[in-house]
């Protein structure tokens, strides 16, 4: 296929999956401030922020950490290109590129999201409705993928597809959980509780609250946290997942000269598959998950050199 | 008459340059007046051939690495055999050559100065001169993307720019004429040896205008290619991505066979 | 609530009505469901249209407007009928003319057979803007140049039909003809199982045949070119290479090596040996035509002048849909096929003939006069709508330049039933069809019907108001 299409599709699909991830990311947040101790709230609040590494944006753009300044900023401002605004139309410019590869029903639900953001925005968004437009959004993500892995030919479209997907959600895992955690092992010092809440709110951010209960019940270990979302292949946002896929996706693709981006992703997937939490210990998990963001980075500009470079 | 060609075109780029192509009409075709006894271009890069509309023979030349430098060089032997031009040495009637172009096309000024002349030898001759006269010959003032409007309200220019207000003129009084890009022999030293010159129908037969030397035969013109305009007769049209600034060197010899260059 | 349904006016043919405004019998099918819909429900379903088009993303971009502007070309839910005998009329018609087409274009880049009879002058090709002399001795497959043609007729007075004027370059508007029908059967899927509607999806498939029957070669790639999505038919682009199967290419997406065409893959290159290029001619290679495009490929006019790659359309179309040739087309018919036009032409006089020149000096309050070189309605005179000094004007201008100016009469365009904010009320209407020249000359029955939707206007463009409507030719006439 056209490498032109093959980078829209990959980045189209990367997109989707990140404005899921900021409304996701913000809606913990938001619950999250709630809760916490007035003190603590500010950090709570940035979270999104420093997952992102768009702070300094933020700060010049608004300044006052407030639900509402967040809402604005992450869900609807056109100058932030991380905003759910600026991902989804993204998303569409990269759709409209490849409408050519697109099933009807993957192009609609993109267009339609489009469409319905102009809208809301237009509207706009405070405090008591922003839990509804998170909804929103997370809906729209899964029609995109049910459209995609409905009616899309497994072809090579479909798997630079879904190459962008798990690229964009192992990079986010790996960042929510590095930053997750040091918040909560900082307050396991002070306040045990508030740690509980934080471990909480890392599961929720990534989906897999009731997956951490179902294999290890109510009790919240940091370690297990660790293990779940890394190395555990069953949990759709570990690392050990996405890697998978990841490998398995290169696997298929038809390539001609094309071995790196293979052989990178394979070795990382190796490192995964055959890790355990002993290793993530010894090593420091923040070092660990360090060394996986820029490997995933690797293997990500490895992909665009080797089918998208010309 | 014997002439020795050497043409070399170099290209320096400031930045490296990582693709390129160009067409190249380096090739002299060969016609009664000229008679082609060797000849050879030899590029950097890979090249093909084909045959533009006009006739023209054009390498088609393709880079495909980094490079900082290129050189064209284009060589051989042609035998001029001093015989007038023939009516049909082209694949058009010769109505096609009225059509104006984006370079050749009329202003007040030009129709105004063309209306004085009308559609005969010794009327276009007369014309010739007074386009010497009005237009300085001045390397440097113009480039190619210059249009003949341009170079007439500038008084200065080159050859090119001559055999385009020449051109202009003609086509704004109902002469079929055509751009004409090649080499020529002279004995003095300054003059550089690509140069450009017009055919114009007269009814029966193309005769030569070469403005720039006042000369109505083409007794020591060589010719590589014609078109209603610099772009399409052009030696060397390029594209290219990457190089940063380009600085372009010409330079080229013609001399009779048995003469030192 | 009953719906109010107004009729033609006196002395316009409608699609339709017949003069004693009787529904023709080719529209009996239709009479009962007009009457049988009431306005809010045809309101409803109109709207239900709009969201659906909105959605499929079925828009077209306004230039000067801001990069977000996308419009939807107004749809109307009332089907314009074509009875099966017209229908093979105008085919057997427009067989012939895009035929005589094709030769005409050969002939102008090649012998010039039709200049050395005096049929039509050289200059009135060689001067003319759209004609390519580098396209001179270029060999194509089967002699075709219009792979593609879309011609746009009327329906005059006396029922018949005119060609208005002929589209050989990049002819758009097919993805409406059948998008207008996917929604068509969609919203009124009941008015399918009684009428009995020729079939039009196969377009694409038709399309498809034509291009690779554009090339020499077996199992030849063709690719789509497209501008860009920035450009007003980008839609219909990516809707016809979906549609056919094969990849939408933008200029950067391919490149030149020895002579041959590839494009970029994710496995390396691959190359391309037709391209059904929506590109306007300057614009394809910026080392041959305009040097500052950034839409084209570098190099593709060689690979084209070595054969290597067939360009549908070809280069240099443009000469034989002009205003200026227009009128010589009954006479290519006549030189090249050595038959009778089946289809009128618009009865055209031409200034730079005496005896047409005299007659549109004594005729001018009644016809239409129009600059050869002039485009968008500029230069040009409605003598039934002009005032006396302008007029005037005009036969002095014509006297000056006779050369420059064509005739025309005043023709009326046909009108069919549209539902509009006054309910359902005659509105004005042409018909692009849409021909396929390949191993042979093809068509979907039909085309796109374009209706101008202010009282009484005759201008259909999109640009300028007009709307779509589903074109309805039946298989069969008895029913």
């Amino acid at each position: 296929m056209l490498s032109r299409a093959a980078s829209s599709l990959f980045w189209m699909a990367r997109y989707l999956e990140r404005a899921e991830t900021q409304a996701r990311l913000l809606d913990v947040s938001l619950t999250m401030a709630l809760i916490d101790v007035p003190e603590d709230r500010e950090e709570q609040l940035s979270v999104p922020l420093l997952v992102t590494g768009t702070r300094e944006v933020f700060d010049e753009l608004y300044g006052d950490i407030t639900p509402q300044n967040l809402i604005d900023f992450l869900l609807l401002d056109d100058r932030h290109p991380a905003s759910v605004f600026s991902v989804i139309r993204s998303a569409r410019d990269n759709a409209l590129h490849v409408r050519g590869n697109l099933s009807a029903d993957v192009w609609e639900s993109i267009n339609l999201a489009w469409m319905e953001l102009k809208e809301l925005r237009h509207k706009g968004v405070t405090e008591s409705n922003a839990s509804r437009v998170f909804d929103w959004t997370r809906e729209r993500s899964h029609v995109f993928r049910g459209a995609a892995y409905g009616t899309l030919l497994r072809n090579d479209a479909f798997h630079f597809l879904r190459l962008g997907t798990f690229i964009e959600r192992a990079d986010t895992t790996a960042r929510v959980l590095d930053i997750r955690h040091r918040m909560a092992t900082k307050s396991l010092e002070g306040h045990p509780t508030q740690s509980f809440f934080e471990w909480t709110a890392l599961l929720h951010s990534l989906a897999a609250f009731e997956a951490y209960q179902h294999t290890y019940g109510h009790n919240i270990e940091p370690m297990n946290v660790a293990e779940l979302l890394i190395l555990k292949p069953d949990v759709p946002r570990s690392l050990h997942a996405c890697l998978q896929e990841i490998a398995d996706l290169l696997e298929q693709i038809e390539s001609g000269e094309a071995r790196r981006a293979r052989r990178l992703a394979t070795s990382l997937y190796a490192n995964i598959r055959f890790g355990d939490r002993e290793y993530i210990e010894d090593r420091g998990l923040h070092e660990y998950l360090t060394d996986f963001l820029a490997r995933i980075e690797r293997i990500s500009g490895q992909i665009q050199k080797d089918y998208m470079g010309w | 008459m014997k002439l020795n060609i050497r043409h070399d075109t170099t290209y320096t780029y400031d930045a490296p340059m990582q693709n390129s192509i160009q067409y190249l009409r380096l090739t002299p075709r060969n016609t009664p007046q000229q008679k082609i006894q060797e000849w050879r271009v030899s590029t950097p890069g890979e090249t093909s051939q084909m045959t533009d509309g006009f006739g023209n023979l054009v390498t088609v030349m393709t880079m495909e690495k980094t490079v900082t430098e290129i050189t064209l060089r284009a060589e051989g032997v042609v035998d001029l055999t001093g015989k007038p031009l023939t009516k049909d040495d082209s694949p058009f009637p010769p109505e096609v050559f009225l059509r104006h172009t984006p370079l050749t096309e009329a202003d007040k000024a030009i129709k105004a100065f063309a209306s004085q002349f009308s559609a005969n030898k010794r009327s276009l001759v007369r014309m010739m001169n007074r386009i010497l006269e009005h237009i300085e010959f001045m390397p440097g003032v113009t480039t190619v993307t210059h249009t003949a409007a341009e170079a007439f309200r500038q008084k200065a220019g080159v050859c090119q720019d001559h055999t385009h207000i020449f051109i202009s003129c003609c086509r704004h009084i109902g002469v079929p004429v055509r751009y004409v890009s090649g080499y020529i022999h002279t004995h003095s030293e300054h003059h550089l040896a690509t140069h450009a010159w017009a055919e114009a129908w007269l009814g029966r037969n193309w005769h030569t205008f070469d403005v720039v030397n006042l000369l109505n035969v083409a007794e020591s013109h060589i010719k590589l290619a014609t078109g209603l305009d610099y772009r399409d007769a052009a030696p060397v049209r390029g594209i290219r991505s990457g190089g940063g600034m380009e600085s372009l060197h010409t330079r080229a010899w013609v001399t009779m066979a048995g003469e030192n260059q | 609530m009953v719906m109010l349904i107004q009729t033609p006016p006196e002395g316009i043919y409608d699609e339709l009505f017949d003069e004693n405004n009787r529904v023709r019998p080719s529209c009996r099918m239709l009479e009962d469901w007009l009457i049988k819909s009431d306005e809010d429900l045809l309101a409803e379903k109109r709207r239900e249209a709009d969201v659906l088009f909105q959605r499929l993303g079925i828009t077209f971009n306004v230039y000067g407007e801001d990069q977000g502007a996308e419009r939807l070309i107004p749809f109307d839910l009332i089907p314009r009928v074509i009875s099966a005998s017209d229908w093979q009329r105008l085919q057997a018609g427009l067989r012939q003319r895009v035929q005589a087409l094709n030769r005409f274009l050969f002939d102008i880049y090649h012998d010039f057979d039709i200049i050395r009879a005096g049929v039509i002058s050289a200059e009135q090709v060689f001067a003319n803007p759209q004609y390519q002399p580098g396209m001179q001795n270029l060999k194509l497959p089967r002699n075709l140049y219009s792979h593609i043609a879309g011609i746009d007729l009327i329906r005059h007075n006396d029922g018949d039909f005119y060609v208005l004027e002929d589209n050989l370059r990049c002819p758009s508007g097919v993805s409406y003809m059948l998008e207008n029908r996917r929604m068509m059967m969609r919203l009124f899927p009941e008015l399918f199982a009684q009428a009995p509607v020729a079939p039009v999806e196969h377009y694409p498939a038709l399309l498809g045949e034509t291009l690779r029957a554009a090339s020499l070669r077996s199992n030849p790639t063709v690719v789509v070119l497209t501008p860009g999505r920035f450009n007003s038919a980008y839609f219909e682009h990516a809707f016809l290479a979906r549609q056919m199967g094969i990849e939408l290419v933008e200029g950067a997406d391919l490149f030149i090596r020895n002579n041959k065409v590839y494009m970029k893959t994710t496995i390396g290159p691959q190359q391309v040996d037709v391209i059904y290029r929506r590109i306007d001619d300057d614009f394809l290679d910026p080392l041959a035509g305009n040097p500052d495009s950034m839409l084209g490929v570098p190099g593709l006019y060689a690979a084209y002048r070595t054969g290597n790659v067939v360009l549908a359309n070809a280069m240099g179309t443009g000469v034989a849909d002009d205003k200026a040739i227009y009128p010589f087309v009954p006479e290519m018919i006549r030189f090249y096929l050595g038959e009778e036009p089946i289809l009128k032409n618009v009865p055209t006089w031409q200034g730079r003939k005496p005896k047409d020149l005299s007659y549109i000096l004594d005729n001018l309050p009644d016809l239409v006069v129009k600059e050869t070189q002039g485009a968008g309605g500029y230069g040009m005179l409605i003598g039934p709508k002009a005032t006396k000094k302008e007029i005037s004007h005009f036969r002095k201008l014509l006297k000056a330049r006779p050369d420059n100016y064509i005739a025309q009469p005043t023709l009326s365009l046909s009108t069919c039933p549209t539902f509009v904010e006054e309910g359902v009320a005659p509105r004005h209407l042409d018909l692009r069809p849409f021909v396929l020249s390949g191993k042979k000359v093809q068509m979907v029955p039909g085309g796109l019907t374009r209706v101008a939707l202010k009282e009484g206007s005759l201008v259909v463009n999109s640009s300028q108001g007009g709307g779509t409507k589903d074109t309805w030719v039946l298989e069969d006439d008895q029913c």
